[in-house]
Formats: C-alpha cells, sequence, structure tokens
C-alpha cells in the first residue's frame, strides 16, 4: 500500500484483497439462459430471430402438432395441424388455453377456473363441443400453458 | 483456491430415473407402469423405475430372460432413445443455471451446483430447484448439499433413498452430532470413489461405517490406500479437495479436461484444445473397449478473473454409438460453435463421453480398422460430404444392407420429441 505525503488526494490501494460479500438469492429471471447477467450481452446484432421472439424460456418450452382432425379450438386460432408452443413456466390461470392429459390423450381447451369450478372449454361455434367438467375430488393435470399456435397456410 | 471467508457449499443435483423419466416426459398415463429401458440392440436392461426394482428385475439383466415375467406384470419397455435423454440433460442443466453461476456437469442426470456464499435457507433453496425443474422439464430430481462434493454426493443418496427428507437433504444445516449419528448409519461403499473391492479392505480394518472413515488418519489411509482416499477423508471432514476427474466412475463416462495457464480467445485456439480432448478421450475409450453414446462439450472462464464467470455446456446425442474420433471430434466442435462467445476470454474447456456401451455387439465401421490412418479420415469425410449433400443414408456400409435386417433393433423406441418437427407429440391422438 503507498500514499504521497504530499497530495490532498488519497491514492488508490494497489491489488485490493478480494471484498467477498455474500448472495441473497439468484434472480430467476425467464428468458435469460443463464439467470444472470452475461457478459457478452452488450455486443448482440440486432437481428430478427423467431428463436429468441417465440421462446422465451428455452428448457421450459415445448412442442405439439395439433391432430390433423382436431377442430375443438378453431375459433381461438388453433387449427387442424398447427404447432403449439407450449410453456411451463407460465401461471396457469382462468382462462388460459392449456394442454392437459385427459382420458388418454392430449386436448387443448381453454381452461374456466372460478369459484371452485373447473372446467375445460372447446371454441367451435360450430360443432360446439361439450365442455369437460371436473367434479369435486377429480384431478385435472394440466401440462402447460400455450402460448402461441404457428398455423401453416 | 483462495480462501474465502465462507465455505465452500456444494449441492448435486440428480435426475430419478433419467431415462425412464424422460421416457414418461410426454406419456402422462405411464406416471405409475413400471418402466423398462434395454440397451442397444434391446439386449439388456440399462434402466427401470422403482416400481421395476421392486419387481426383483436386476439391472443388466439380459431382456429375453425376463420379457415374459416383466410383461405379465404390465411393465413398458422402450429402447433407448439417446436424443431424447441428451436434450432433457440439457434443459435440466440450463434450468438449473439460474440459481447458481458455476453448474458443472458430471453426466448426463448429475450436476454439482457452487453455492458459496449464499445466505438463504439452502433447504428451501434445494425445494426450490427440485420444484422449478419438475415444473419447467417434468423431470423429477433430488438434491444434496455439503461443504465438499464428496459430502454433497452423499447427502444426494441419503435425500433419494430416505423418504422423510422429500428429495432435498442439507449436511451443512445439520449439527456435527446430527450429521454424524447419520454418518454412522451409511455403508462406507455408498461414498464416492469407494467401490467393493475397496468397502472389503475397509470392513476387515473395521472400517464399516462413514463415520469410522470419516474419523480414520488420512496419513494411514493414504500410506494403506493412496492419496485419493485420503482426499476423501478430507472431504468427508468438510474440506474441499478433490476434482471429479480424480473420481470418475470406471466405465461411466470419459471426460478430457484441462484449466489452461493462459486464456484462450479465438475459435482457433479452442477449437484446437477441444480436439486434443476429444481425441485423447477417444483413445481412453478404445481403450476401454467401449463405445460412446453421447458427446458433451464444456468452455468456461475463469472464476476469479475480473470478467463475470461465463460457463456454459451442451450434449449431443450421437446418431449411433461410436468410437471413431473423426466422428466424435465432429460433434465435439459442432458444440463448441453453438456455445462459443468472441469476447470471452476461456480458461477452461473439456470434452466428455458419456452413456458408454461395451464394443461387443456393436457394429464395426469398415472403415474404422484404419481409424489411425489418415486415409480412412478422408474417406469418412468424403462420405458425409455426399450424405449431407444428398441425404442422410445415401451412402451407407454394405453391411447395413438394403432389407434393414443388419441395422441395430431398436424395436420400441418412443418418437424423437425434442429433435424431430414430425414427431411432436399430438394433441387427439391416444398415446397408446
Amino acid at each position: 500500500m503507498s500514499r504521497s505525503n504530499t497530495s490532498p488526494f488519497i491514492g488508490a490501494i494497489l491489488n485490493p484483497d478480494p471484498l467477498y460479500l455474500p448472495v441473497y438469492s439468484w434472480k430467476i429471471a425467464a428468458g435469460a439462459t443463464t439467470g444472470f447477467a452475461s457478459p457478452s450481452q452488450d455486443y448482440e446484432l440486432d437481428r430478427l430471430d423467431l428463436n429468441k421472439h417465440y421462446v422465451t424460456n428455452p428448457p421450459a418450452t415445448h412442442y405439439f402438432n395439433v391432430g390433423k382432425q382436431y377442430d375443438s379450438m378453431i375459433d381461438a386460432g388453433i387449427f387442424p395441424g398447427a404447432m403449439l408452443i407450449i410453456d411451463r413456466s407460465i401461471a396457469i390461470k382462468h382462462n388460459s388455453v392449456v394442454v392437459a392429459a385427459v382420458d388418454g390423450e392430449f386436448i387443448v381447451k381453454r381452461l374456466y377456473k372460478r369459484a371452485g369450478v373447473i372446467k375445460l372449454l372447446s371454441e367451435n361455434k360450430e360443432k360446439n363441443y361439450p365442455p369437460i367438467v371436473f367434479n369435486e375430488g377429480q384431478e385435472l393435470v394440466v401440462f402447460g400453458v400455450v402460448t402461441n399456435a404457428i398455423n401453416p397456410i | 483456491m483462495p480462501s474465502t471467508p465462507f465455505k465452500p457449499v456444494f449441492a448435486l443435483a440428480d435426475v430419478n430415473s433419467m431415462y425412464c423419466s424422460c421416457e414418461r416426459a410426454y406419456r402422462p398415463d405411464l406416471r405409475n407402469t413400471p418402466i423398462a429401458v434395454l440397451s442397444n440392440n434391446d439386449g439388456c436392461v440399462i434402466a427401470q423405475t422403482n416400481e421395476l426394482k421392486a419387481l426383483g428385475i436386476s439391472m443388466a439383466q439380459p431382456w429375453f430372460e425376463v420379457e415374459e415375467e416383466a410383461r405379465k406384470l404390465g411393465v413398458v419397455v422402450f429402447s433407448s432413445n439417446y436424443e431424447l435423454y441428451a436434450e432433457f440433460s440439457n434443459r435440466f442443466v440450463e434450468t438449473l443455471r439460474h440459481f447458481a453461476p458455476r453448474v458443472e456437469v458430471y453426466s448426463i442426470d448429475e450436476c454439482f451446483l457452487d453455492l458459496t456464499g449464499m445466505k438463504r435457507d439452502l433447504n428451501a433453496l434445494g425445494h426450490e430447484i427440485k420444484d422449478t425443474v419438475l415444473q419447467w422439464t417434468t423431470l423429477p430430481i433430488c438434491v444434496g448439499m455439503g461443504h465438499s462434493k464428496t459430502l454433497a454426493k452423499l447427502a444426494n443418496k441419503v435425500a433419494k433413498k430416505q423418504t422423510q427428507f422429500n428429495g432435498v437433504c442439507d449436511f451443512t444445516s445439520m449439527s456435527q452430532s446430527e450429521l454424524d449419528a447419520l454418518l454412522e448409519t451409511l455403508d462406507v461403499e455408498k461414498v464416492w470413489g469407494v467401490g467393493r473391492q475397496l468397502t472389503a479392505k475397509l470392513n476387515k480394518l473395521g472400517v464399516n461405517n462413514v463415520l469410522r472413515l470419516k474419523r480414520a488418519d488420512p496419513k494411514r489411509i493414504r500410506d494403506e490406500f493412496g492419496v485419493v482416499l485420503e482426499r476423501t477423508v478430507m472431504e468427508l471432514n468438510g474440506e474441499s479437495w478433490l476434482e471429479f476427474t480424480e473420481v470418475a466412475p470406471p466405465g461411466k463416462q470419459i471426460m478430457s479436461s484441462r484449466s489452461f495457464g493462459q486464456r484462450l480467445n479465438t475459435i482457433n485456439e479452442l477449437e484446437e484444445a477441444i480436439v486434443f480432448h476429444a481425441s485423447n478421450a477417444t483413445a481412453r475409450l478404445r481403450k476401454q473397449g467401449q463405445f460412446a453414446s453421447a458427446v458433451h462439450c464444456f468452455i468456461q472462464n475463469s472464476p476469479f478473473d475480473q470478467a463475470p464467470f461465463y460457463g456454459m455446456s451442451l450434449t449431443v446425442a450421437m446418431p449411433s454409438p461410436t468410437d471413431c474420433t473423426f466422428k466424435i471430434n465432429k460433434a465435439a466442435l459442432y458444440l463448441l460453435r453453438q456455445m462459443y462467445k468472441p469476447e470471452i476470454y476461456y480458461q477452461k474447456v473439456g470434452v466428455m463421453l458419456m452413456e458408454l456401451v461395451p464394443a461387443e455387439g456393436q457394429q464395426i465401421d469398415l472403415f474404422g480398422f484404419s481409424a489411425k490412418n489418415d486415409k480412412s479420415d478422408r474417406l469418412m469425410k468424403t462420405l458425409d460430404r455426399i450424405n449431407d449433400k444428398h441425404g442422410r443414408g445415401m451412402l451407407r456400409l454394405a453391411a447395413e444392407g438394403n432389407n434393414k435386417s443388419w441395422a441395430m433393433r431398436r424395436s420400441f423406441k418412443s418418437p424423437n420429441y425434442t429433435g424431430n418437427w414430425k414427431e411432436l407429440p399430438v394433441i387427439g391422438q391416444p398415446f397408446a
């Protein structure tokens, strides 16, 4: 450690010992693939990237194909043959469009969850598929919330 | 390692029955069904769920021996699907990176996290990690924590086997007497790096539980058994001494890695290092008479440099198990290119060959016999170039035949759910 006696300024200490600080928690940032600031973030090019746009949390993102006969949700914008992007880290709420496993297959429906009533609703004005009601004691296991449906033209 | 005011804390997170859990990911109908996964050519059982273990079918048992019994008990069987397991492994690791800056991949289903300096209830953190991995990736895991990697690994075993911990066991929050009482109930064989032979020798000397091993005189241990066991004893006492290259389980994976004296920055320098390690690991693979089904690569800067820590790793499944230097190099270089960032100054890289299978029964490349010969490298490159241009399978080895009767049997392989757009799970189609 060296200091100047004549200067009014306090000299900097050369090579100080590292100061170790405790960590209270790491922020879970959906969308950040490393969960903390990457040193390279300043250097990314400004380019449109479908991956980054549609997938905010890669390890929690899952993909499904909608069967060619499946028209239960066309009024919600999900057509037969669509590809669904599901994010399992998004909270499941009333009115979420969700993928669930019911009666031996995956289905995609709008979730109704109000005042202790749980239903899975279809959205097809013409076919008018009946809702699936979950009575007390029955369990609905939701796979995840649909964030996007990609319908090929 | 510089001394810090914080005692090191490591966590080991591992997936329960990894292969089986991956097969269950998009098959909710199999949540409570016993599952068996078979090795290449559907030879042996290499993975099984708890329900199956309870039925008494042992690991590595030839499938034909147990098939009839298993079917009667309702077992659903799958052929190994390494593409699926590698993808889920990457997701598992990526999720863990949200909880700690330093995540070290130890195998396809186990990672160490460095939790040193966290001023948080570690038990609660462990549960948060477990719940988040399950929620995001569907994989069930257990988490063990300790002041050394050996203790973390032991805590993980305890978390898995003793249900009162609910999957998370933190040794660092236990008092000395509480921990010692627990260690006294555990066999020495449960300790990382202590195999069957060593257990027998230790038991003969009266060291028949982990507490006794912990209290053994390190010098005596070194004289009798060598430096690695001495370090294990010190690790059991809460001092961090081991690098896991020293304790890698034989036959399970092969790791080749090194820290550099100076920093590497250009892609060329890194490629050279990767090729060295990939070739090194492959040479050891051949010596062991094995093939690798997956290749793992990691790159990182130094945790002690000024810049924030950057560490990345990725795993890729090989199209078929291989011991070909060229193919493994190609895979490792491909992974490097996915992870390389030009502004980082790297200090350590490594290549790990995973999911090793015995060489017998594998299809031997016709060109493989002269693998060391550079003529075969050129042949391989030409083969690959033609296949890339005209589609995989354009040129095949004659041994593969045209009617596929020679092709590796994988009759029960699940779809490539996570690697092929045409094989995604389907809405509106029955599971089975």
